[in-house]
């Protein structure tokens, strides 16, 4: 049925506006006033009527008009409408200025729609490529941190091509990952983060995706934010659209003739969040130093050169004294007991970026060609890790008569080379990992003086065996714990359009985006862990290939003066395929060579899913204007998915579902003929949307069984084949071939309002998204003999405020100060489950921790649960009066929230002369992180935090029983108060401590961060200097990154960033920071030219 | 005209890119790598390994952390400190369930569709001996609803002695499907007794024979009468287990890729090993008998003469003791402590030269004893002492049983090329052995004071030599002690254990696993560990 509708639809439009009137012609060339070039495109009408045409490619026209028509208007988006009487003239010529006002900007909409802003019903955000270029930062999604209202970005630690998380109103889905969908040069772009291993495990911090476009190539990007907006984009736009058109892929007209750009930055960067360490006080405990030689790893010794009691030894025996493999050391060979201030600090490295962009544009007559060369090369603060990505791009367009065809290619290779930075400590995981004491180690622990490789065997030294035993020395760990992947990814489209009348255009996009992901995780033996001896190493091999092709029959018709059409029908396929192998190999047998040939023994490394699927969705959108004020637009898409089964029958895919959205936008005071001095202009606008997702490959189909399957947990595994016995085993998660698709609705109110001569402008928006049906998995009692059901059940809510707020407060004598402040707040819930869940944990990784990211009915998405401390019914804090310290309560309960109350983002633009200074400040408000960097920082007495410990601490509470966990009472039934006093050592460590091994909401903090995230100061040589040099245009910049930052309720000392996180694009996990990598400042200095 | 003829020609085009070729297009929906359907022979090593891995002596096993609580390991996490939770043995909960159960059900299922019964009875006596297991640590168990997926998406907890009884009749199935004639089960695909049906059966029966002895103290739970059940035990008497070839057993190996050792051996031949021995299993009951099976069953790190500083140190063994507040109790003997050895694990034969153990020091290839052919005739033992009143005939079971054991060690010890304990050894054991069951002699857990009578200090003494045989698999051991009272373990914070401290009571069941409390509206609140006693417990 909707099919014959959406037939309908399709022809008669063909039929619309058939009859034409006669008379004579008159013909002309509309130009750009600024450049004098034609201007094709642009509408001719014969004012009072709906007859008209379009220019072509050079901007000319011929119109045949009544012979009662006087006066011709003439349209382009972008330009202010201009009228021109026609006369007895058979030629009528007219220059179009580029018109500045705010709502006539030009956006571009779903499927490269371009729209003038006043005709949008919803919030969308321009991002302008100087906003993006040259900022000391390659990762495009880091540029855009508090520059967009509604857009929240996180990263995963500061080494290099660590990914980075984006999400547009908030999480919305509780299974899928959550995130906007990108679509770049007309073909959506993969963002999948891959992780090759656990983030608790042997991991580093992989890439996403999008880290393979190189800012400097992006020509303009659109941020589609709600359900209205991405609609017609389909299943995957429910987390919003980031719509990016690259230099070469852009196809749009340069000055004529063949201009070259060439743009080159170079930063380097420094370790920035280190804590202000304590220097007086050595490895050891409670004052005493180590008196058995296992020695200790936090430092809580004896001042240093204290002769009193306890006392501090002058010198203490090296750690390699008598060991046979040091023949050098020798057998008495003892180390002074002394602080080593910059034993961590002198562990990094300067890092560098350096970027280099050529481009070279082309524009003749009919055609247009770009190609766009890039480069950029970063080594990180942790040595021995970089990113390097290489990018060659071209693309061009040609117009013929009434057809328009084009294409862009372009390749990226991508290397990550990596330490392995697995969360450590907390779970006991990844003792291979440089981080796992990096930043608590021991105060006298010489990092730099003492070896950190045995010469005869090779295998990690680190120190005495508190750490030897458990941890790589990070020396050792750079050097033979290794992460590379090589990334090798081609993104190729065609388009066309053709031009059946001026009003009617048949266009065409279809490409294809594949990259493949060569992968090698090297543990080299020696090493602590369970490849100390043999070695390990992983390969995989990832592919992702996604095709896609969009046909799309536009109209643009005046029906009458007043009245506008637009519309399209059409038809979009898409099919994406991924694919990957994992080998793993361990007995390496040359040390140095880090391949999998160079192994004992190789087996296939657990099993990664091989998925396909494909999708069809038709299409259309109506919009009616009425007189440039008032718009209405509708749109539906039809999609049916491989995912899904037609009526909930198995094997009987391709599952039907359709959505729509209304939108309107209305300018009241054109409507209403306002004129007042102070309001320029002003809008109103609604829109509801909803966008429907199918499922994961084959879920909608009978429960599997995997094959060689594995039993138990690391460490006491068992793996298939057994000797000659090979299996199957049942998945625990059951199929349900009736799966149905789950839908995002989304309301959305919102104005846009200019005073003061456009001097102050604001947009705001206010949204209630609400995705319901989703797809996820009932968590089963193991008892039914299966884990997870996946069916559809649940809710989540993102309801939220964005403002965008800019202002120009001076404006004179050639200064000019911009001002924008962007605010984001989104109120991210979990409003429901379904019967008999209580909650869902997000990912499995915490499995038999008490620490947990969960999705509870009525808590925030992704709220932290753990252990807390045990109260009384005051609420005061119940002590063990046998140890002084907390008593934990085991029982999971929230402890934090990661998302934050709001966040903002103030921009400050001064501009004089040539010169323009940027600032964005960023403020974060709120936002709970669970950090074990500061759990262990502050567990082993490392900062100044904790060296003012000469005393004893009493902790404010009562007393209880540690094993009901009731408070103690005296006779009367009340409390006794605390009065067992502790040390320092036993405050911050040991059970029921405030931090190491403390209940697990004592490592909750409040992430509020005021921060000087970017500034850049450029100048822009006057094109007088120039005029005799090649040069078309030289600007010089510096640039800095993440300047300041401040944190109210972070330990002070710690000078911990916490925009961090140690979970990727690829989990729905925040708020966990598990001994990441420290933050780091940038400083640039940036150089473009073009001839 | 020109504009129609083209719009209409697209339409159409339309029109047919998604009516022909449709199916096609969208029939891509199969899970190229995993197959929707398997055969009984694929299923059955999985459900074994399943069985071994959520039973056995390792992290992911019930056999290390039951060992715990009686004090032939000694744990530094929860279960030491008596500390346990819903998260403590929720991975044995739900490997049981769904790695090993599922699979098995789905083996029944199948297999009786089409009537391959070898497979059927196989599986359902596999599942009697599981679920039984399960019932001893758990109690109130899902049984009868349970293994259904989203059929019962909310299983009902059955009563213990409930599933007792069923479990019974499901044995007795089994044996009768195990007689149906049936095509032969290749030798690689039945892990355990390698297809042979009659060890099944004979399985069987010693499994009935072990459930009947352990509800001896409350048999009408589930039998009609006391009398039932000297009844039942007679019969059962007549057909026993063989030899050692009975042993009900899952075969480890020593390649590791694929990881086929033994689980218990990669968590202790690592840089960060494990376990730690209990202080009272090996210097109390081993060390003061001088047993032979010393060095099979424990691997000393220490070198002769090595000082060592650690919690507890009595010559080369090295421990930390349960729940120690001792000063070294968190001091790191990773290198020096006592560890499982070849008999438990798989790992080395401690040949008295010490030495830090390492992922190569063994091979990790001994099997995960569940119910060994020694296991039965200790069961033997004790039904006929305590519910035939057969002294005699108990005293054949149990010197048999003790022989039984020590020819599993030297069985283990020949297959691992290590020496064996020779013959004189064994016999000198065997005499002082059944010196201690004619009360001749006491066994030094077991002082005078403790005043047990003439019968139940030969319980006594079945029960402490069983629970020495049986190191490496704690459930049975665990039972006992909690049926029996024996051996007297010493529990932390007693005077026997100085500089302990026992946090919470000694748990007499296993807490469930809290996700399936928390997702199944149909499920009790946590039991009291302390105080609800299984059904069969005295």
């Amino acid at each position: 049925m909707k099919r014959l509708i959406l037939l309908s639809l399709f022809l008669s439009l063909a039929f619309v506006g058939r009859s034409w009137a006669q008379g004579r012609a008159v013909s002309g060339k509309v130009l750009d006033a600024s450049t004098n070039e034609g201007l094709p495109g642009a509408s001719v009408l014969v004012k009072g009527t709906s007859l008209g045409t379009a220019t072509n490619a050079d901007g000319n026209y011929t119109l045949q008009v009544p012979d009662d028509a006087t006066t011709l208007v003439f349209k382009q988006l972008g330009y202010n409408s201009t009228e021109r009487p026609i006369g007895a003239s058979k030629t009528v010529d007219v220059a179009l200025t580029v018109d500045t006002k705010q709502l006539n900007e030009v956006v571009v909409t779903a499927l490269g729609i371009k729209r003038e802003e006043r005709a949008l019903g919803y919030a969308v955000t321009e991002i302008k490529p100087e906003q993006v270029q040259q900022k000391s930062e390659p990762d495009v999604l880091r540029t855009l941190a508090g520059k967009i209202p509604g857009v929240n970005i996180s990263s995963v630690g500061s080494t290099p091509g660590a990914s980075t998380r984006i999400t547009i109103r908030g999480n919305s889905s509780l299974q899928r990952v959550n995130g906007p969908l990108f679509v770049v040069d007309g073909i959506p772009y993969d963002n999948q983060q891959f992780s090759s291993a656990s983030a608790l495990g042997n991991s580093t911090n992989y890439s996403n995706r999008v880290a393979d476009i190189d800012p400097n190539n992006i020509a303009s990007m659109t941020v589609l934010k709600g359900a209205a907006a991405a609609a017609l984009y389909g299943s995957r736009a429910a987390g919003g659209v980031v719509v990016i058109t690259t230099r070469s892929g852009s196809g749009s007209k340069g000055p004529k003739g063949v201009q070259v750009g060439y743009s080159t930055s170079y930063s380097f960067e420094k370790v920035a969040g280190l804590p202000k360490y304590q220097n007086s006080y050595g490895s050891g405990t409670q004052f005493f130093f180590d008196s058995t030689g296992t020695g200790y790893n936090g430092s809580w010794g004896p001042k240093f050169g204290n002769t009193g009691n306890p006392q501090a030894p002058a010198t203490r025996r090296h750690p390699q004294a008598g060991n046979p493999d040091f023949p050098s050391i020798g057998d008495d060979a003892r180390i002074p007991y002394q602080a080593y201030p910059d034993n961590v600090k002198d562990f990094f490295n300067t890092g560098h970026v350096y970027e280099n962009s050529l481009s070279l544009n082309g524009s003749s007559e009919n055609a247009t060609f770009s190609a766009v060369l890039s480069r950029v090369d970063q080594t990180g603060i942790i040595p021995g890790s970089s990113f390097v990505r290489n990018s060659i791009g071209a693309g061009g367009s040609g117009t013929f008569n009434k057809l328009t065809v084009g294409g862009n290619v372009t390749y990226t290779n991508t290397t990550q080379q990596g330490p392995q930075v697995g969360g450590s400590s907390t779970f006991g995981s990844s003792g291979n990992s440089v981080l796992a004491r990096l930043l608590f180690m021991p105060r006298d622990l010489d990092l730099q003086g003492l070896p950190y490789i045995n010469p005869t065997n090779y295998s990690s030294v680190f120190a005495w065996p508190a750490l030897s035993d458990n941890v790589d020395n990070p020396l050792w760990s750079v050097e033979n714990n290794k992460y590379t992947s090589r990334v090798d990814r081609v993104v190729a489209s065609a388009n066309a359009s053709y031009a059946f009348k001026e009003w009617l255009t048949l266009r065409y996009i279809g490409g294809v985006n594949t990259y493949t992901d060569i992968r090698r995780t090297t543990l080299r033996p020696g090493g602590t862990g369970t490849y100390s001896l043999s070695g390990n190493i992983i390969e995989d091999n990832l592919q992702n290939t996604e095709l896609d092709q969009t046909v799309l029959l536009g109209f643009d018709k005046n029906i009458t003066e007043d009245i506008n059409i637009r519309a399209s029908v059409g038809q979009n396929l898409n099919q994406r395929q991924t694919a990957a192998t994992s080998f793993q190999g361990t007995g390496i047998i040359v040390r140095g060579i880090d391949n999998i040939g160079n192994t004992t023994t190789q087996r296939q490394n657990g099993q990664y899913p091989t998925l396909k699927r494909r999708l069809m969705g038709v299409l259309g959108d109506v919009t009616i204007g009425y007189k440039d004020w008032a718009f209405l637009t509708a749109t539906g898409r039809n999609d049916w998915s491989s995912t899904l089964n037609k009526n909930g029958e198995s094997g009987n895919p391709g599952g039907s579902y359709f959505y729509s959205s209304l939108n309107g936008s209305f300018i009241f005071t054109e409507a209403f003929k306002l004129n007042y001095p102070w309001l320029r202009s002003g809008k109103i606008r609604a829109n509801f949307g909803r966008v429907g997702y199918d499922a994961t490959p084959y879920v909608a189909g009978p429960t599997r069984y995997s094959n060689n399957p594995a039993y138990g947990v690391g460490g006491a595994e068992t793996d298939f084949p057994i000797g000659t016995s090979t299996a199957l085993r049942l998945s625990s998660a059951l199929g349900n071939a009736g799966l149905t698709p789950e839908f995002t609705n989304e309301v959305e109110i919102g104005t846009d309002l200019s005073f003061l001569k456009d001097r102050i402008s604001v947009s705001a928006s206010f949204y209630d998204r609400r995705t319901t049906h989703q797809i996820a998995d009932i968590t089963l009692p193991s008892a039914t003999g299966f884990s997870a059901y996946t069916t559809n059940f649940g809710e989540i809510s993102n309801k939220g405020v964005e403002v965008g707020f800019t202002m120009v407060p001076l404006d004179t004598h050639g200064f000019r100060w911009t001002s924008t402040t962007n605010f984001t707040h989104n109120r991210n819930i979990v409003e429901k489950l379904t019967a008999g869940l209580e909650q869902l944990v997000i990912d499995g990784y915490f499995t038999g921790s008490t620490l947990q990211p969960v999705l509870q009915a009525g808590q925030p998405y992704g709220e932290i649960f753990g252990t807390t401390v045990a109260r009384d019914e005051q609420g005061n804090r119940l002590i063990d009066p046998s140890t002084g310290r907390m008593i934990i309560d085991p029982t999971p309960r929230p402890i934090g929230n990661p998302s934050p109350q709001f966040m903002m983002g103030i921009i400050n633009q001064f501009a004089f002369k040539g010169f323009t200074l940027n600032t964005v400040i960023d403020y974060r408000r709120g936002g709970s992180i669970y950090s074990t960097t500061l759990m262990q920082e502050l567990g082993r007495g490392v900062t100044k935090d904790t060296e003012d410990r000469e005393k004893l601490v009493m902790i404010k509470g009562v007393q209880g029983d540690p094993t009901t966990r009731q408070p103690l009472r005296n006779a009367d039934g009340s409390t006794i108060p605390n009065n067992t006093a502790i040390t320092l050592n036993d405050f911050y460590f040991g059970s029921g401590s405030a931090a190491l091994s403390g209940a697990d909401e004592m490592s909750v903090y409040d992430a509020t961060t005021v921060r000087l995230r970017e500034i850049t100061l450029g100048y822009d040589i006057p094109k007088k200097l120039i005029e005799k040099t090649p040069f078309g245009s030289f600007n010089v910049s510096l640039s800095g990154r993440n300047l300041y930052w401040y944190c109210p309720n972070i330990p002070k000392y710690t000078n911990f960033d916490p925009e961090t996180g140690t979970y990727g694009t690829d989990s729905n996990i925040q708020g966990f920071e598990l001994t990441n990598a420290p933050s780091t400042r940038r400083y640039g200095i940036n150089l473009r030219v073009t001839f | 005209m020109k504009i129609s003829n083209a719009s209409a020609t697209l339409a159409l085009l339309g029109l047919l890119a998604f009516t022909s070729g449709c199916k096609d297009f969208f029939d891509v929906n199969v899970d190229p790598l995993q197959p929707v359907s398997a055969r009984l022979q694929d299923l059955l090593p999985g459900a074994q390994a399943g069985m071994a891995t959520g039973l056995g002596f390792s992290l992911a096993g019930l056999g290390q952390p039951t060992s715990s609580l009686v004090n032939q390991l000694s744990s530094a996490r929860g279960i030491g400190s008596y500390t346990l939770d819903g998260s403590s043995v929720e991975t044995q909960w739900r490997t049981l369930y769904t790695d090993c159960l599922a699979n098995n059900e789905q083996i029944i299922t199948q297999g009786t569709a089409s009537q391959d019964w070898g497979y059927v009875g196989i599986a359902q006596i596999q599942k009697a001996y599981v679920f039984s297991q399960m019932v001893d640590v758990w109690g109130d168990i899902p049984y009868s609803e349970a293994l259904q997926g989203v059929g019962k998406p909310a299983p009902k907890f059955d009563k213990d002695s409930d599933i007792y009884k069923d479990l019974i009749q499901l044995i007795n199935t089994g044996i009768q499907n195990l007689a149906k004639p049936s095509g032969t089960i290749p030798t690689n695909v039945d892990v355990m007794y390698k297809g042979d049906k009659a060890k099944w059966a004979r399985l069987g029966r010693s499994l009935k024979l072990k459930l009947f002895t352990q509800i001896r103290l409350n048999p009408t739970a589930v039998l009609s009468s006391q009398a039932a059940l000297a009844d039942s035990v007679q019969r059962l008497l007549a057909t026993p287990a063989q030899n050692l070839t009975d042993d009900f057993e899952f075969q480890y190996y020593a390649q590791n890729t694929p990881e086929n050792r033994h689980p218990g051996y990669q968590a202790n031949y690592a840089a960060s090993p494990e376990d730690q021995i209990g202080r009272f299993f090996y210097v109390t009951v081993m060390n003061s008998r001088n047993d032979p099976r010393l060095p099979y069953f424990f691997y000393n790190q220490a070198t002769p003469g090595q000082s060592v500083t650690a919690d507890f140190v009595l010559g080369r063994f090295v421990t930390t003791l349960l729940g120690s507040i001792g000063a070294a109790a968190s001091t790191s003997n990773s290198s020096t402590r006592t560890l499982p050895g070849l008999y438990a694990v798989g790992g080395k034969f401690d040949n008295g030269a010490g030495g830090v153990a390492i992922v190569t020091s063994g091979k990790g290839a001994v099997a995960q004893r569940l119910f060994t052919y020694s296991g039965s005739l200790f069961t033997e033992a004790e039904a006929r002492l305590m519910v035939l009143n057969d002294v005699a005939g108990a005293r054949t079971a149990y010197e048999q049983a003790i022989r039984a054991n020590f020819a599993k060690v030297n069985a283990i010890a020949t297959a691992d090329g290590s020496p064996v304990i020779a013959a004189t050894a064994i016999n000198t054991y065997v005499n002082s052995a059944l010196l201690r069951f004619d009360g001749t002699t006491r066994p030094a857990s077991l002082p005078a004071s403790a005043g047990l009578s003439a019968t139940e200090a030969k319980l006594y003494n079945i029960i402490e030599e069983k629970y020495t045989a049986g190191f490496g698999f704690g459930l049975d051991a665990y039972t006992d002690y909690r049926r029996t009272g024996y051996p007297f373990i010493t529990l932390p914070g007693t005077t026997a254990e100085p500089n302990t401290r026992l946090i919470g009571g000694y748990p007499i069941r296993l807490p469930y696993r809290q996700g399936d409390l928390t997702s199944n509206p149909n499920a009790p609140a946590q039991p009291s560990l302390i105080n609800d006693k299984i059904f069969w417990d005295k």
